[in-house]
Formats: structure tokens, sequence, C-alpha cells
């Protein structure tokens, strides 16, 4: 079932148009990034689908309900991370998270948890205008992460942060994804750096959505390079076997499997290969890793 | 039993109650602070300026007028709040939250200009009681309801004007003029009319609507010609009752944060 539903959705500041016509969807337990440049429509995207700005036109649910009228029952399973979020300075963090936490019917355990999970602690009794960006943008996580929500949105959840807290955040949000087992939709015109965690795309490009869908799909579609993880009995011999091959760009032996890449638009080539030779290696299983998120982007741009 | 209790924190009243005690918690000091002020400033202008027994007429409007020309800043203050808030991405963060736009106003409505106009009664009802309890009970009674009233109206008129244009500046350049400008040249105006040119407005729209925006002044006006009771504050009931309506309905289908 999907989590997010987008319909035709318009949305206009004053003469600016935002969104003209976007329509896509999420399915449940899914990471998707919402990737498009600068000025797409990406935050305008998140913002309707939290209830606080209203569409123009169109059709939007969450959870099966529309957010601009039923914000209440959509916001106490979701929690979000605002794009260049404000807080109030002059509160203490550990306040401000509680009063948070208190709307969504939770007590000071369960700020204790997010600070935990985020690294908080130690700044649970700083003010927050004493917190540095990277700290503010622990905090955004924090109080996105209250209540256990099953959708995140997450807006540009790196921006301006150095290159070690933009690591440190990245592999949050993946352990989010693994532990807890969330929706999630984050948005980033830094392609690249999503490839590691997501699994699902949607491409929006001046308010309307290009295309979206699983990455693995999309790679078929758009014939761009993509890595395959085979758990295999014997993987050095697959490797080397593998290696050999025209369509394959590069191989990566770890203990019981072999990661390949595969060059663009030649995945049936491996595919066929590793059917004829199922026995040989002891293949046990093919799974997507990753595809070329930048290429598959300006395709799945070009082609509109 | 934990589910009702689960069920009670989720609802409406719940939620308005938390975002009240956290947009009151930030201004509680200095709210506090000018209320003790004004409980002091009462008892003493009552013992040492006006002693009882006054048991006719509005007798309290000297120190009324005094004191409140100063606390209706604490209300345009609270109101820029609200409007800096709204515009910076604290109303962001907490309409982000299960809360409601409607209750997250309303809570704002009552932090900002029904919670200080009370803390104002108490602060003069109470030196009036303990001088003389009988004359809450009639005379002044009527008095302090309609200075309260006129504050709370003018108050939610500044209210609905500065989240509509969610600008600091409208709350204050408001502020001043509803409070303190309009009310004191509505008065001059209408006098110069009745007095120097034997016209009498209070029988006209204009008066009508000045009349309930500002119950008190207008009350003073008509004093001896209107008979003075707890009748004079239906008008300014109703419109603040309509006031709070546009502003909820406003707050459902219109208001939006970025
Ligand atoms: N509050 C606003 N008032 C007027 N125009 C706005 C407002 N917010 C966004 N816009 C305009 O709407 C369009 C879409 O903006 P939006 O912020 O949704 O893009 P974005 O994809 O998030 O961009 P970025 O990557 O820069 O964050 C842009 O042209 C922007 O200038
Ligand atoms: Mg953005």
């Amino acid at each position: 079932m999907a989590v997010i539903e987008v319909r035709d959705l318009y949305k206009s500041y004053g003469k600016t148009v935002a969104l003209r016509g976007a329509s896509f969807s999420v399915p449940s337990k899914t990471v998707a990034a919402l990737l498009g440049p600068n000025g797409s429509g990406k935050t305008t995207t998140l913002k309707i689908l939290v209830g606080v700005l209203k569409r123009d036109r169109g059709d939007v649910k969450v959870f099966g309900f529309d957010p601009w009228i039923n914000g209440v029952e959509v916001r106490e399973r979701l929690g979000i991370l605002h794009e260049k979020p404000i807080f109030p300075g002059d509160v203490k963090v550990k306040v401000l998270l509680k009063y948070l936490a208190k709307l969504k019917g939770y007590s000071g355990s369960e700020v204790e948890r997010v600070a935990r999970i985020t690294g908080l602690v130690k700044y649970l009794d700083s003010r927050v205008k004493s917190l540095s960006r990277g700290y503010l943008q622990r905090l955004g996580l924090a109080q996105a992460l209250i209540g256990d929500p099953e959708l995140l949105l997450l807006d540009e959840p790196t921006a301006n942060l150095d290159p070690l807290a933009r690591r440190e955040i990245l592999r949050l949000i993946k352990s989010f994804q693994k532990e807890l087992g969330v929706t999630i939709l984050v948005s980033s015109h830094i392609i690249p750096e999503l490839e590691e965690i997501c699994e699902y795309a949607v491409f929006i490009k001046e308010g309307i959505i290009v295309d979206y869908g699983r990455l693995e799909d999309l790679s078929k579609k758009y014939f761009t390079e993509v890595s395959y993880r085979v758990v295999v009995e014997k993987p050095r011999e697959l490797a080397s076997k593998a290696i050999s091959f025209d369509f394959v760009k590069g191989v990566e032996v770890e203990e019981n499997s072999v990661e390949i890449k595969v060059k663009a638009g030649r995945v049936s080539e491996l595919a066929d290969f590793l059917e004829s030779s199922k026995d040989t290696y002891g293949v046990r299983k093919v799974e997507f890793v990753r595809a070329e998120l930048g290429d598959l982007y300006e395709r799945a741009v070009a082609g509109t | 039993m934990k589910g009702l209790l689960r069920g009670l924190k989720k609802t409406s009243l719940a939620r308005i109650a938390t975002y009240f005690s956290y947009a009151h918690y930030r201004v509680f000091l200095s709210v506090l602070t000018v209320t003790s002020l004004m409980i002091f400033m009462h008892t003493a202008i009552l013992i040492f300026m006006l002693p009882p027994p006054f048991s006719t007429g509005p007798f309290l409007a000297p120190i009324i007028a005094l004191t409140s020309f100063f606390y209706v800043f604490v209300i345009v203050y609270l109101i820029s709040v609200f409007t800096s808030e709204l515009s910076t991405g604290g109303a962001l963060l907490f309409l982000s939250f299960p809360l409601s736009r409607v209750e997250y106003v309303f809570s704002w409505i009552l932090n900002s200009v029904v919670a200080p106009s009370l803390l104002y009664l108490l602060s003069i009802a109470i030196p009036v009681a303990v001088i003389d309890p009988t004359l809450v009970l009639n005379i002044s009674g009527v008095e302090i309801t309609l200075a309260v009233l006129e504050m709370t109206a003018v108050g939610t008129v500044i209210f609905l004007l500065s989240l509509i244009t969610k600008n600091r500046k409208t709350a204050l350049s408001a502020g001043i003029l509803l409070y303190l400008v309009v009310p004191y040249l509505g008065l001059i105006a209408f006098s110069y009319f009745k007095y120097s040119l034997k016209i009498d407005l209070s029988n006209t729209p204009v008066f009508w609507v000045y009349e309930a925006l500002y119950p008190y002044k207008a009350g003073l006006f008509t004093y001896g010609s209107v008979s003075w009771s707890y009748n004079l504050a239906f008008p300014t009931a109703i419109l603040i009752a309509l006031i709070l309506a546009a502003t909820l309905f406003y707050s459902k289908y219109r208001l939006e944060v970025v």
C-alpha cells in the first residue's frame, strides 16, 4: 500500500508556479529520494505533504488522509525535518523536545530515546541557540523521530554541513531505515549522496514529476549502470569469471557474495550468464544493490 | 485506564493546553513581573489617591486610564511575538506536529490577548475588593468589566490583522493606533461635535462601532444620559465573538506557514 499518493498537484506562490501537475506515490517501508535541481518544487511538495501549505489543485493522500484537512491524524504518524529549520533559540533542548513529545502523547523518556539515537544527550541541557549547525541538524532529526513515526520526511538533511557531519547524518538515516523500518522520503539536489541509502526515486523538474519508481525498475527502463549482489558458494571463482566479460564494469568479492557492477543497458547479459552457470558456482540469490543515480536522473530528465 | 489516559492526552483540549503552556512558558517571567507591578500600582493609587467611599459613578476612570495605557503594551508585545513566530519558523515546527492550525492560533489568542486581559482584571479587582467588597459587586464591577472587555476586543482585532499579515510591524502599528490613538481621537471628535457644534453623534453608526470597540470610553462619554449597567457590555461581547469566529475561520481555511 502506498503511504504517499499525489495526483496532479498544483501550487503557486503569487505569480511563481512551484508545482504544475505533479503525480507520484511512495510505497510503505521504502526509502525514497526526491531529487531535483534548486527551485524544482521539492520543499513545496514536502510542506504540502505535512499539511502546512494548501494546494491549489489536485489530490494528496498521506496514510489515506488529506493532510490539509486531517493534519492532526497525519502528523501523529509522521516526522519531518524541514529545510533550514529554525528553532526557538532561548529554550533548552530538553524543554523544547519535551513539549513537542507531549503533543504526540509522549513523555520525557521519549526525549531521552531520540536524544540517544541522534547523539544529543550531552546537549539536552544546553540552550538551542548555543548548538552548532551540525547539532542543530541532529536536533532536527531528533524532533522528527519523536514517537517512532511510520513516515519520515527529510528536506535536504545534509545541507550546510561539513563532510564529516554530512557522512554522520547519512549514516544515521541509513540506520533508521534498517532498525526502525520506516518509510522515508528524503529530498536532495546532491544526487550521488543518496545513492547509498535509497531504493526508490522521484525525479522532479520545474514542478513536474519526470518519473518515479524503484531504482531497479528505473535503471532497466533507462539503461544505466547497476550493481547486483550475487550470494554464491564460490565467490572467488565467480568473480574471476565475471570480470572477463565485456559487460561487467567491476567486481567486488565479499565473504559469501560478489558485487557485480554492470555497464549501462546490459543487465540481461548478466542474467543470462548467471542463469547458465547457476550450478557451476552455486548461486543462491541475486539482489539489486544500487543504480548510478546521477546517470539515471539525467536520462530520465533528458527523456522529457 | 492507560488507554483512557492516552485518549485524554490526545484531545484537542490537551493539545491546546500543551501549546499554551509552551508559549506561556517563554513569556511567563515578563508577564508575571508586569502583573505584579500592576497590582502594586493599583493598590497604591487606590489607597493614597482615591480613598473610598465613592459609591456612585465610574470612579476608577483615572486609574484605569493611566495603567491600561501602559499595560496594553504587554498585549501588543505578545502579539508581536506571535507574528515573529509565524514568520520565522517556530510556527512551522509546531504545526508539523499533531496540533491543528485552529488549536495553534487559539492557544496564541489565549496567551496574547485573553490571559493578559484577565490578569489586568485581577490586578484591579483584587485591590478594589480588599478595600470594599461591595464595590466590586455593583458600580466598579461594571467599570472593570467594560474596561477589560475593551482591552480584549481591541486585542482580538489587532490579533486578526497580525495573523493575516504575519507582520510584526502591523502588530505594533495597529496596536498603537487602535489602543492609543483612535480611542482618544474619537472621544475628542465626539466631544467637539457635541459641545462646540451641538451635534450629538451618539445615535449614529460611527458611534455604535466606537461603542462596540471601546465600551468603557463610550460609556464614560454618555455617562448620565445612558444608565450605567452591564448592558453596555453586550455589543462588545458580540463583537469579540464575531472576530474570534473570523480568526478561527481564517486559521482553518487559509493560514499557511512557510
Ligand atoms: N515562500 C515562497 N514565496 C514565493 N516563492 C516561493 C516560496 N517558496 C518557494 N518559492 C518558489 O517556488 C519554487 C519552488 O521552490 P521550492 O522551495 O519548493 O524548491 P526546491 O526544490 O525545494 O529548491 P531547493 O533545492 O533550492 O531547496 C521556486 O521557484 C521558488 O522560488
Ligand atoms: Mg528546498
